[in-house]
C-alpha cells in the first residue's frame, strides 16, 4: 500500500499499486510526488521502480513540464513544491514568544507557548513537507525563559519598587 | 494563473488595529512623562536593559518626528522598522500579499534571534560605544 502527499499538502491513501498507477496515469502525481511504500520511507515517486513503466509512458518528453508553482486546480492533484516549507505557525510562535520575552509580558508567551505547541504537532503531521520544527522548539523554550522572568519579577520583590516609584 | 489566496484577515487586522491604537496612545502620552506603561522585569529586577527597553520610547520619539531620539532609545527596534516594511512591500510588489512568514528563509528567522539577544548583550557592556545603546 501506497500513501501520496498532494500538491495541497494534504496525504491521501493508503492505497494500492494499481489505485496508484491510476493517479499517475490522471497526472494527479508526478515524478516528484512524495510516497510513502509500505517501508514508511517518504521516497518521490521517480524511486520507485514499480512505478518508472506507468510514469515514462504517461509523462512523455514532449509534455509541458508543470510549472514550479503553479496552482493545481484538480482537487487532490499533485504537484509537490520545492523542499519542506515552513510552518507558519512555528513562525509566528516564535516571533510572538521572542516579543514575551522582550518585556512585552506573559501574554504574548502564552501565545506563542501554545502556538508552539500546534506547530509541533502539524509539523508532525506533514511531516515530510513541512519544516521548522526546530523554530517551534525554540519558541516554547523561549516562552519558558519569558515565564521564569515574570516569576523572578514576583518573586524577588522586584514589582514593589516598581508600585513604589509610581507613587 | 494564481487562485485568489483565502488568506484570513482577521488576526491581522485585530493586530493592526491593536497597534494603531498603540501608537496613538504612546504619541499623546509620552512614556517619559507617563508611568502608567508596563514596566520590564529585566529592568527592574537587575537594573539590566533588555533587548526591548526603550521601545515604547523609541516609537513614541518616532510619531513626533525625533528619530535621532527613537535611535538613541532602541537602535534595533528603530532600524528595524524600515526593514520589515520594506521586505513586506518587496513581497507585495512580487507576489501580490504581504505574508512575509514563509518567505523569507527558515534560516533568518535564527539570525534575528541572535541579533536579539546580542543587541541585548552588547547594550549592557561598559563605557562608550556600548551606553550610547542604553535607552
Amino acid at each position: 500500500m501506497y500513501t501520496i502527499i498532494g500538491g495541497d499538502g494534504q496525504k491521501y491513501g493508503p492505497v494500492s499499486a494499481d489505485e496508484l498507477r491510476r493517479w499517475i496515469t490522471e497526472g494527479r502525481a508526478n515524478s516528484q510526488t512524495l510516497i510513502q511504500g509500505d517501508d514508511g520511507v517518504w521516497k518521490p515517486l521517480a524511486a520507485f521502480p514499480e512505478f518508472g513503466e506507468t510514469q515514462s509512458r504517461e509523462l512523455p518528453p514532449a509534455a509541458p513540464p508543470p510549472m514550479a508553482g503553479t496552482p493545481v486546480l484538480t482537487p487532490g492533484s499533485m504537484t509537490v513544491p520545492a523542499g519542506p516549507r515552513t510552518n507558519s505557525l512555528a513562525i509566528a510562535a516564535f516571533v510572538l514568544s521572542l516579543l514575551g520575552l522582550v518585556c512585552c509580558g506573559p501574554v504574548f508567551s502564552t501565545i506563542g507557548l501554545i502556538l508552539g505547541i500546534v506547530a509541533i504537532n502539524q509539523i508532525n503531521r506533514n511531516a515530510p513537507l513541512e519544516g521548522g520544527k526546530g523554530l517551534a522548539i525554540a519558541a516554547i523554550v523561549i516562552a519558558a525563559v519569558g515565564y521564569l522572568m515574570v516569576a523572578i519579577f514576583f518573586l524577588s520583590g522586584a514589582w514593589q519598587d516598581v508600585l513604589r516609584s509610581l507613587q | 494563473m494564481n487562485r485568489p489566496r483565502r488568506t484570513n484577515l482577521v488576526l491581522p487586522g485585530l493586530g493592526l488595529a491593536l497597534a494603531i491604537c498603540g501608537v496613538v496612545i504612546l504619541h499623546f502620552f509620552p512614556p517619559e512623562t507617563h508611568v502608567f506603561y508596563p514596566r520590564c522585569a529585566l529592568h527592574s529586577w537587575t537594573g539590566l536593559h533588555c533587548p526591548g527597553c526603550g521601545s515604547l520610547r523609541a516609537v513614541s520619539a518616532l510619531t513626533h518626528g525625533e528619530v535621532r531620539q527613537a535611535l538613541s532609545s532602541n537602535l534595533l527596534l528603530t532600524l528595524s522598522i524600515p526593514v520589515v516594511a520594506g521586505l513586506m512591500i518587496l513581497r507585495r510588489w512580487r507576489h501580490g500579499d504581504w505574508s512575509l512568514g514563509s518567505w523569507v528563509p527558515t534560516w533568518s528567522w535564527w539570525v534575528v534571534l541572535v541579533v536579539v539577544l546580542g543587541f541585548g548583550l552588547i547594550r549592557n557592556l561598559p563605557g562608550p560605544p556600548f551606553d550610547w545603546l542604553h535607552p
